[in-house]
């Protein structure tokens, strides 16, 4: 009666449910015979094909497919290294009946792009009066923790949560040297290797914070 | 010329396959039987027991939604198909769960999203019920609403299920998508984070395509057996009365869990399950009965 599923072969194929909008099945088929057109359209399919098999997965809920911690560096609008300074769930300003959550950092250290010394975040639902509203999977900051935090250029409606992947760029940072500070996931568990960046993985454990930060900006320089 | 511009394409896709490989994408493997995780309350994000339930095992949803004009998805048919395999969703759980919890269609018009109608509404968005964008890569989100403290902590209120619009759906991945996003609905979250990443249909992202082998279309063993921690038999009153946890059993932990309700803290209980003496409230006296039960000592169990 139960319907148990097979041992997956390959991710490598996975694009479905497909956008709506953004790539076109028009670019892809753009071919020309020869000459120039011809290579133009030959490196655009290459180009598209290998973006198509870039592209993660989609989830059917509340979060992104993994997504490599370079990718998330890569996509990241701001990069740093912060302390939660405060979490105050609130009714949304403009739709009462929802709630947000600002989370107000104190920027420790830029990675990338230009935060200021404190920056605030909101995400969707908190806790307010007894009553949560909760989206499935929205990572669950407390003040005082420390976290590498990469965040999606702001939009406007807002992000349900401004965090790269939604809730995959964030990282828990625990220890009091700097030499024996490490970097874990968002829930302070030990980074999973297919996630962890690649120039911190030789040392085999937790990646170092000098060690993570290094491997995003090298993500970034390249 | 045309030959080295295949082998150029070949080699490229075969480049993106590799290196999409190496991107560490998990093997998604035949689930153990305790590959579920539950929605959390309290501070652990990966609690051991329920601890977030409809108080009467049963909840009304309403997938008419998708056949208004601004809340349509594409999922390869009609709108009438659309509705159709949103309720499929919920009679594939009806099916597993039977005698346990029971998604009711609706029969009176709902208002979408709204957050106090203790109802389901589902249908496709542009945005989020509180106006918030999804993200380029989200394809449906849930928003769960339920008491965090007090006596009640932990019963859901209300639930709503937005479809991002921005997805065009074969039929089999829009069904798994709702039956996925209904088992949220029922109290489950993704497994996968919480250390459990195997094939089944609560992952937060599916590991085949729809027209592949693997396909987890419908909940599989893991899945309901999650869902039968939540609820364990039907009716108002799930679960044996102290059984705060719904273990099956009285224990210690259930005398805890009910002394943290008492004192107002996150907990498992409800009051169909720990306000032992039936005066109302949660109190410390219900908690010392719960512990009595535990020890085999009587007690007088009288859950509303």
């Amino acid at each position: 009666m139960k319907r148990n599923a097979r041992i997956a072969e390959s991710w490598c194929d996975y694009l479905d449910p497909v956008p709506t909008r953004g790539l076109t099945p028009g670019v892809m088929i753009r071919q020309g015979g020869g000459g120039r057109a011809g290579r133009v359209g030959a490196w655009t399919m290459v180009l598209v094909a290998v973006a198509l098999l870039a592209t993660p997965a989609r989830t059917r809920a509340t979060t992104m497919a993994t997504m490599p911690t370079e990718a998330q560096a890569v996509a990241a609008d701001r990069i740093f290294v912060g302390t939660v300074l405060s979490v105050v769930s609130q009714p949304k300003a403009d739709r009462p009946k929802y709630f947000e959550t600002v989370v107000r950092w104190y920027v420790e250290e830029t990675v990338a792009g230009t935060p200021k010394q404190t920056v605030t975040t909101t995400f969707s639902g908190g806790e307010v009066g007894g009553v949560r509203q909760r989206v499935d999977g929205m990572p669950e900051i407390r003040i005082g923790e420390r976290y590498v935090v990469m965040l999606a250029a702001d939009q406007d409606p807002p992000l349900v949560s401004p965090l790269i992947g939604f809730n995959q760029g964030l990282y828990r940072v625990d220890g009091v040297s700097r030499a024996e500070t490490v970097v874990h996931d968002r829930n302070g568990r030990s980074l999973a290797g297919s996630v962890m960046p690649a120039a911190a993985r030789g040392r085999g454990g937790d990646p170092t914070l000098d060690d993570f930060l290094a491997a995003l900006r090298a993500a970034r320089a390249k | 010329m045309t030959q080295l511009r295949r082998i150029l394409v070949l080699a490229m896709l075969a480049l993106a396959c590799a290196r999409f490989g190496q991107a560490g994408e998990p093997e998604c493997l035949d689930p153990p039987d305790d590959t579920f995780a539950f929605i959390n309350s309290g501070n652990d994000s990966c609690p051991a027991n329920p601890e977030v339930s409809w108080p009467a095992a049963t909840v009304t949803y309403d997938c008419d939604f998708f056949t208004d004009d601004d809340k349509g998805i594409n999922c390869s048919g009609d709108d009438a198909t659309c509705v159709n395999l949103c309720r499929a969703a919920t009679d594939a759980w009806n099916a597993d769960l039977l005698g346990r919890f029971t998604f009711v269609n609706h029969t009176d018009p709902d208002d979408f999203c709204d957050t106090e109608d203790g109802r389901v509404s589902v249908g496709g968005t542009a945005k989020l019920c509180d106006g918030s964008s999804f993200g380029s890569n989200v394809l449906a989100v849930t928003l769960s609403i339920f008491f965090s403290a007090g006596p009640q902590a932990g019963q859901l209120i209300d639930a709503n299920i937005t479809v991002n619009q921005r997805f065009a759906f074969t039929q089999a991945s829009f069904q798994a998508t709702l039956a996925h996003e209904f088992g949220h609905v029922l109290g489950l979250s993704h497994p996968d984070q919480c250390d459990k990443d195997f094939n089944v249909l609560m992952r937060s992202a599916s590991c085949k395509r729809s027209n592949e082998a693997g396909f987890v279309l419908d909940p599989t063993d893991a899945d309901v057996k999650g869902a039968e921690r939540i609820y364990p038999v039907v009716g108002p009153t799930p679960g044996i009365c102290g059984d705060a946890d719904l273990s099956g059993a009285i224990t210690v932990t259930d005398g805890v869990q009910t002394l943290r309700a008492a004192a107002e803290l996150s907990s498992s209980c409800t009051a169909a399950r720990c306000d032992v003496d039936g005066n109302g409230p949660i109190t410390v006296s219900d908690g010392v009965n719960v512990l009595r039960a535990a020890a085999d000592l009587p007690i007088t169990s009288n859950c509303p």
